[in-house]
C-alpha cells in the first residue's frame, strides 16, 4: 500500500508529460513547451522534487524527439536548439523548486497549526480547571454526553466516571430541582436559545452544591438540532451571600416589628435602617442585572506568561476584565501590574511569587483600575509550569470579574453594621441560645444591663433561670416552653431580673426561634434584653396618679387643643352626668351652655401662651340641661418638648358655695335693712329737731319725737332679738329648765297678751292642760306669747284666737289622769275659758284631730295657736321660720315685729327638743303648733 | 327758685313723715306721698311731679318693678326717678344704677343735706 502510494508521484510524472506530449502533437500553434511546464508543475505540487525530475528528462527527452529537428531522432543540430532546451530545463527547474518550497511551506504552517491548537485547548483546559468550570457536549444524535473531568469534579464523581448517560446526570440533581432543569433545556432546544439555569446537585457524601448551568444548541446544515455544549460552574459562595443577606434582612425586618410595638425611637431609626435596606436591595437587583447581562458579554480572561521574557499572551476576555480594548497595549506582566489597585499591588505580587515559589495555585481576588478610574474586583487564578530542572517556565491563568459578588457582600456586611449599630444605639442587650449544644451568647451590653463583666456571668440558660424573680420564674419559663413547642407563640414579655448587685431590674425580653432543623425543631432562638425599669417606675406612677385622679373629688379632665376630651374621670361623670365613655373623643362644648361658647377661645388663647388659669368661675351646662355653677383650674399640657398639646382641668361644683354666698349676701342685705330703716326715721326726725325749724310749731316737734322714740323701741327690740336668736343658736346660754304647770305657763302668757288683744279687738280664748312639763317656764311664754302676738296681729278685729294644750300620743288623747296632778285636778281648769265667753266663738276647723310632725315622736305635749286671719300661703309655711322671713313685712313692721320672732320660737323648740310647725288653709287662719316632748 | 313738686314713695309711714316735713321746711318744696308702688304710678301719672324719691324694698311691688312701670307709661317715663334705699352692698347698687335712676339716696340719709343732695343728682340750683 505504502509503495503504491509512493509510486503514484512518478505515475503522475508519466501521464502528465504523455498529456502534454499529445496535446502539444495536437495543437502545433500553441508553443510546444507551455504544456510540459503545466506538466512539470503539476507533477512538483503532486509529488514533490523527484517526480518532477522525471517529468523534466521525460519532456526534454519527448521535445529533443519530437520537435527538435531533425524530427524524430535524439539529434541536436542547431546551436539555438540546445539552447532552447536549455532554457525549457531551467524554466521547469525554478517551477519546480517554487512549487516544493511552496509544498514545505503549506506542511509547515499545518503543522504550526496543529501546535497552535494543541496549545490552545491546553490552556483552556488549565483556565477551565483553575475557574472550576466545567464541560459538557451532549450529541443529541447519538445522545451521548462528554463530561470534562471539571464537570465531573463539580458534581462530585471521581474523574472519569461518568459514564454518558443523561439518567446519571440527572441522578446527581436535587429532586426539587429536577423539573425546572428539564424544562430550561427543553426550552432551550425547542426555542434554540441559550440554556442558563441555577440548580442542586446532591454529591455522594449527601452535601448539597449550587451549580450554574449554561449551554447552547447547535444545529446541522439542514437546520436540525445535533448537539448541545454548555459550562457548568460552582455558585455555591454566591448563594450563601444572597441566602446570609436574605436572612439579615428577616432577622432585620423581624426585630424591626418587634420593636415597633415597644418603642416608637428605635422604630423610627429601624425604619430608616430598613429603608435604606431596600433602597440597597434595589440596587442590588438592579446590579444584579447588570451582572447577568456582563456575564452573557463577558467571559473569562485568559492569560499566558512567559516568566523568563516577561512576554505575555491575553485573550480579549482579559483585556476587556482591565477595561482595555483587546490587543490594544502588548499584553505584559508590566501592564497587568499596572492595573492592579494601589492598595493591592503588593499583596498580590506577593501571592503571585508565592504561587510560583511552593508550586501551588495562584487564587486571588484583588481590585483593578480602569482606565477611566472605575474600581472593579477580580478574582485571578492561575498555574505555573515548571521545566525538568524544576525551574518555573510559564504561568498559566485566568481572570473572572467578581464586582458584583463583593457588592453583595459589602452590602451584607453594611446591613449587620446597620444592625449591630441600631441595637448598640437602641441599648438592648443581645442573647443568642444555640439550643442543640446549649451554648448560649451573651452580648456585652446584655451584661452590663445586669451589673456584670464580661465574663463574670457563665454563659448558660440555667445561670440566667436563676437570675429571673421567683414570682416569674415560673410564668416565663412556661413562655419558653410553649414557644419552643410552637413558634407561632409569641416570645415576648416584661419580666424582673436580678442584678449582680441583687436589686430586681424590670426587662423586656423579646426573642424568637430563629433557626430549626427539616422537622421543625428549634436550634436556635435569638432575642434581646431591654431595660424597662424607668417605663416600669413610670407606669407604676403613672397608675398612681390614675388612682388619685379618678378617686378625686374633684372633676378632672383633659383634652386636646381643639377640645376633644382625651380623659375624663368618675367625678366629672357625676358632676356633669356623661360618663367617660360618652365624653371621650368627644368636644368639650357639650357641656358649654350656648351663650359661654366664646370663653373656650379665650382660655385657649391665654393657655397657648403657656398661662395657667387658676379658680375661674363659670356656668356649665349637664346631660339633663340644668346649668352648674363650677370653679376651675385650668393648666396646659406641654410635651417633652415644651409645646402645650393639650388642657387639663381640674373643677368643682360651687352651687352650694354660691348658694351660701348668696345668703349671706341677702342677710347681710336684709340686717342692714332692718337697721336703717328705723334708723331713717330716728335720724331724719332728731336731725330736723336739732336744726329747730320747728321751734314754733310743738305739735310737729311731738311727733318728730314721738317717731325717734318708736323707732327707736323698734331698733332696741330687733337689737334684743338678734342677740337673744344668737344666744339661742350658739348654745352659750342653757336653758333653765324646772317642772312648770302647763295651765299655769299658758295663764301666764294669755295675761301678758290680754291688753295688746283688747286694743285690737281680737278675743283670747284657752283650753288648757293639767300637766307638767320640764322646760325653761320664761322659754316657753316667750313662744307661747310670741306665737299669740303674731296670732292676734293677723286677726281681724272681731276675730278670736285660742290657745290649746293637749297630750298627743299616736293620734291619741292621753287622758289627762296619766300625767295628771290631783292638786290642778281638771276642776280646777277643766275646760275653762280664761277671759272669753264660750264655745260659740271657737273655731270651727278642727285641725287638732291628728296634728303630727315627722320631727317629734309621740308621747308629746302640742300646743297650739288658731287664729282667723288671712292665712299663710302654702309657699311659705317653711320659710316664715327663717330669719327676716315676714309673709308681709311692711305688716309686720307697721306690727312692731323684728322678723325674727318665729325664728326664735323655733330655736326655743329646738331647744327643748320639741318642734315648731304652721297648718294654714289660705283665707280661713292658721293653726301654729308647738310640740314638747314629755320626758322625766 | 320754682318750687318743685316731688313724690315720696315709702311703705314706712315714718320715714315718708320725715322726710316731708324735711323737704317742705328745708326746700320749701310741695310733697306728695304714697305707701306702694301702685300708689306711687296713680299718683304721679295724675301729679306729674318733678322727681320721685322711690323706697326700694317694699311689699307687694319693689321699687325696681314701680321704676319699670313709671318707664312703661309715656305720661311717667320722662319723671326723674331717685332710689332711696337701705341697701348698702355695692353689688345691689350698682345693680340700681344700671336701671336708669338719676341716683340713690342711702339710709339712713342726713335730713339737712337730703334736699341738697337730691338737687346735686338732678342737676338743680341749689337753694
Amino acid at each position: 500500500m505504502r509503495m503504491y502510494r509512493r509510486l503514484i508521484p512518478y505515475g503522475v510524472a508519466l501521464g502528465t508529460t504523455g498529456i502534454a506530449l499529445l496535446l502539444s502533437l495536437q495543437i502545433p500553434t500553441l508553443n510546444t513547451r507551455a504544456f510540459f511546464y503545466i506538466a512539470v508543475a503539476i507533477t512538483a505540487w503532486q509529488g514533490g522534487l523527484r517526480p518532477a525530475i522525471t517529468t523534466i528528462t521525460l519532456s526534454l527527452l519527448a521535445i529533443n524527439y519530437w520537435f527538435v529537428p531533425p524530427v524524430h531522432q535524439f539529434h541536436i543540430s542547431r546551436i539555438q536548439d540546445a539552447l532552447q532546451l536549455l532554457l525549457f530545463l531551467v524554466v521547469s527547474l525554478i517551477i519546480t523548486l517554487l512549487n516544493t518550497n511552496l509544498q514545505d511551506s503549506r506542511k509547515k504552517v499545518e503543522h504550526l497549526n496543529r501546535q497552535l491548537i494543541h496549545e490552545s485547548a491546553d490552556r483552556l483546559r488549565v483556565a477551565l480547571n483553575a475557574a472550576q468550570i466545567g464541560m459538557w457536549d451532549w450529541s443529541l444524535v447519538t445522545g451521548e454526553i462528554t463530561w470534562s473531568p471539571e464537570h465531573e469534579q463539580l458534581f462530585g464523581l471521581p474523574s472519569g466516571t461518568f459514564n454518558g448517560q443523561y439518567e446519571t446526570f440527572t441522578a446527581c440533581i436535587h429532586p426539587d430541582d429536577l423539573k425546572g432543569i428539564n424544562q430550561a433545556i427543553t426550552h432551550a432546544l425547542n426555542t434554540k436559545s441559550p440554556y442558563q439555569h441555577e440548580y442542586r446537585v446532591i454529591w455522594a457524601d449527601g452535601s448539597i452544591h449550587w451549580i450554574e448551568g449554561r449551554g447552547q444548541v447547535f444545529d446541522d446544515a439542514t437546520g436540525r438540532t445535533v448537539r448541545m455544549l454548555g459550562t457548568v460552574m460552582n455558585i455555591d459562595e454566591r448563594k450563601q451571600a444572597e441566602r446570609a443577606l436574605q436572612e439579615l434582612n428577616t432577622a432585620l425586618e423581624q426585630r424591626v416589628a418587634d420593636r415597633t410595638a415597644e418603642l416608637t425611637d428605635l422604630t423610627d431609626r429601624l425604619l430608616v435602617a430598613l429603608k435604606e435596606q431596600a433602597s440597597a436591595e434595589a440596587a442590588l437587583r438592579e446590579s444584579e442585572e447588570r451582572r447577568r447581562l456582563a456575564l452573557e458579554l463577558t467571559y473569562i480572561g485568559t492569560w499566558d506568561l512567559h516568566l523568563a521574557s516577561g512576554k505575555a499572551a491575553w485573550d480579549d476576555n482579559a483585556f476587556t476584565l482591565l477595561g482595555l480594548a483587546p490587543g490594544e497595549s502588548p499584553a505584559s506582566y508590566h501592564l497587568w501590574r499596572e492595573h492592579i489597585h494601589p492598595d493591592d499591588v503588593e499583596w498580590v505580587e506577593q501571592q503571585f511569587q508565592r504561587a510560583i515559589e511552593t508550586h501551588t495555585d495562584y487564587a486571588v481576588e484583588h481590585r483593578v483600575i480602569h482606565p477611566d478610574r472605575s474600581t472593579h474586583w477580580v478574582m485571578a487564578r492561575a498555574r505555573a509550569t515548571y521545566d525538568a530542572a524544576n525551574q518555573p517556565v510559564r504561568v498559566l491563568g485566568v481572570l473572572l470579574d467578581i464586582s458584583d459578588r463583593k457588592q453583595t457582600e459589602a452590602e451584607l456586611y453594611e446591613s449587620e453594621q446597620r444592625l449591630q449599630l441600631a441595637l448598640e444605639g437602641s441599648g438592648d442587650g443581645l442573647w443568642d441560645w444555640n439550643i442543640t449544644t446549649g451554648a448560649l451568647y451573651l452580648s456585652p451590653r446584655w451584661l452590663t444591663m445586669l451589673g456584670y463583666e464580661p465574663g463574670e456571668f457563665p454563659s448558660e440558660v440555667s445561670a440566667w433561670e436563676q437570675l429571673i424573680h421567683p414570682d416569674d420564674r415560673a410564668w416565663v419559663m412556661g413562655i419558653l416552653a410553649a414557644h419552643l413547642r410552637d413558634h407561632s407563640i409569641p416570645y415576648r414579655f416584661d419580666y424582673r431580673v436580678r442584678t449582680q448587685s441583687g436589686e430586681w431590674k424590670w426587662i423586656a425580653n423579646y426573642g424568637k426561634v430563629t433557626q430549626q432543623d427539616k422537622n421543625g425543631a428549634p436550634l436556635r432562638m435569638t432575642g434581646t434584653h431591654r431595660d424597662v425599669s424607668d417605663r416600669k417606675q413610670a407606669e407604676a406612677t403613672l397608675a398612681q396618679l390614675a388612682s388619685v385622679v379618678e378617686s378625686s373629688e374633684e372633676a378632672i379632665i383633659s383634652k386636646t387643643l381643639e377640645g376633644i376630651v382625651i380623659s375624663w374621670n368618675a367625678s366629672a361623670e357625676r358632676l356633669f352626668g356623661y360618663s367617660a365613655e360618652e365624653m371621650i373623643g368627644q368636644s368639650i362644648t357639650a357641656i358649654i351652655p350656648p351663650d359661654r361658647l366664646e370663653e373656650e377661645a379665650q382660655i385657649l388663647a391665654q393657655l397657648k401662651r403657656g398661662e395657667r388659669i387658676q379658680q375661674f368661675e363659670t356656668i356649665r351646662q349637664r346631660k339633663d340641661g340644668s346649668l352648674v355653677d363650677i370653679a376651675v383650674t385650668i393648666s396646659p399640657v406641654k410635651d417633652g418638648a415644651g409645646r402645650v398639646i393639650g388642657v387639663s382641668k381640674i373643677a368643682h361644683d360651687i352651687t352650694e358655695k354660691r348658694a351660701v354666698e348668696r345668703m349671706k349676701d341677702e342677710f347681710i342685705s336684709i340686717v342692714s335693712h332692718e337697721l336703717r330703716t328705723p334708723l331713717t326715721s330716728i335720724r331724719g326726725s332728731l336731725g330736723l329737731l336739732a336744726m329747730g325749724i320747728m321751734d314754733d310749731d310743738p305739735v310737729q316737734q311731738k311727733r318728730m319725737i314721738e317717731i325717734a322714740a318708736i323707732d327707736t323701741e323698734r331698733l332696741v327690740r330687733l337689737v334684743n332679738d338678734v342677740l337673744d336668736l344668737e344666744k339661742l343658736e350658739s348654745g352659750r346660754v342653757s336653758l333653765a329648765r324646772e317642772w312648770c304647770y302647763v295651765a299655769d305657763l299658758m295663764q301666764r302668757s294669755m295675761e301678758i297678751m290680754e291688753r295688746s288683744a283688747e286694743e285690737s279687738g281680737v278675743q283670747l280664748v284657752m283650753d288648757p292642760c293639767a300637766v307638767q312639763i320640764w322646760a325653761d317656764p320664761d322659754r316657753i311664754i316667750q313662744t307661747l306669747t310670741n306665737l299669740l302676738s303674731n296670732a292676734i296681729k293677723f286677726s281681724p278685729p272681731g276675730g278670736i284666737v285660742s290657745l290649746k294644750a293637749q297630750i298627743q300620743c299616736r293620734s291619741e288623747q292621753y287622758s289627762s289622769e296619766q300625767y295628771g296632778l290631783e292638786q290642778y285636778g281638771s276642776e280646777q281648769y277643766g275646760s275653762e275659758q280664761y277671759g272669753s265667753e264660750q264655745s260659740a266663738a271657737q273655731p270651727q276647723h278642727n285641725i287638732l284631730s291628728s296634728p303630727t310632725h315627722p320631727s317629734i315622736h309621740p308621747p308629746y305635749l302640742l300646743f297650739s295657736v288658731q287664729d282667723q286671719g288671712r292665712g299663710i300661703p302654702a309657699d311659705q309655711l317653711e320659710t316664715i321660720f327663717g330669719r327676716f322671713q315676714q309673709v308681709d313685712t311692711s305688716d309686720s313692721r307697721a306690727k312692731g315685729g323684728t322678723g325674727l320672732g318665729l325664728t326664735i320660737c323655733r330655736s326655743i323648740a329646738q331647744q327643748h327638743h320639741g318642734d315648731i310647725w304652721v297648718e294654714s288653709v289660705w283665707g280661713q287662719g292658721s293653726t301654729f303648733f308647738f310640740a314638747l316632748p314629755l320626758t322625766t | 327758685m320754682v318750687s318743685k313738686q316731688i313724690l315720696i314713695v315709702d311703705d314706712e309711714e315714718r320715714i315718708r313723715e320725715v322726710v316731708r316735713v324735711c323737704l317742705m321746711k328745708l326746700a320749701k318744696w310741695e310733697v306728695i306721698m304714697a305707701a306702694s308702688g301702685a300708689d306711687a304710678i296713680q299718683l304721679a301719672a295724675l301729679q306729674q311731679p318733678d322727681a320721685i324719691l322711690l323706697d326700694v324694698s317694699m311689699p307687694n311691688m319693689d321699687g325696681v318693678e314701680t321704676l319699670q312701670q313709671l318707664r312703661n307709661d309715656p305720661k311717667t317715663q320722662a319723671i326723674p326717678v331717685i332710689f332711696l334705699t337701705a341697701k348698702v352692698q355695692p353689688a345691689e347698687q350698682a345693680a340700681y344704677q344700671k336701671l336708669g335712676v338719676a341716683g340713690l339716696i342711702i339710709k339712713p340719709f342726713d335730713p339737712i343735706e337730703l334736699s341738697r343732695a337730691i338737687c346735686q343728682l338732678l342737676n338743680w340750683p341749689s337753694h
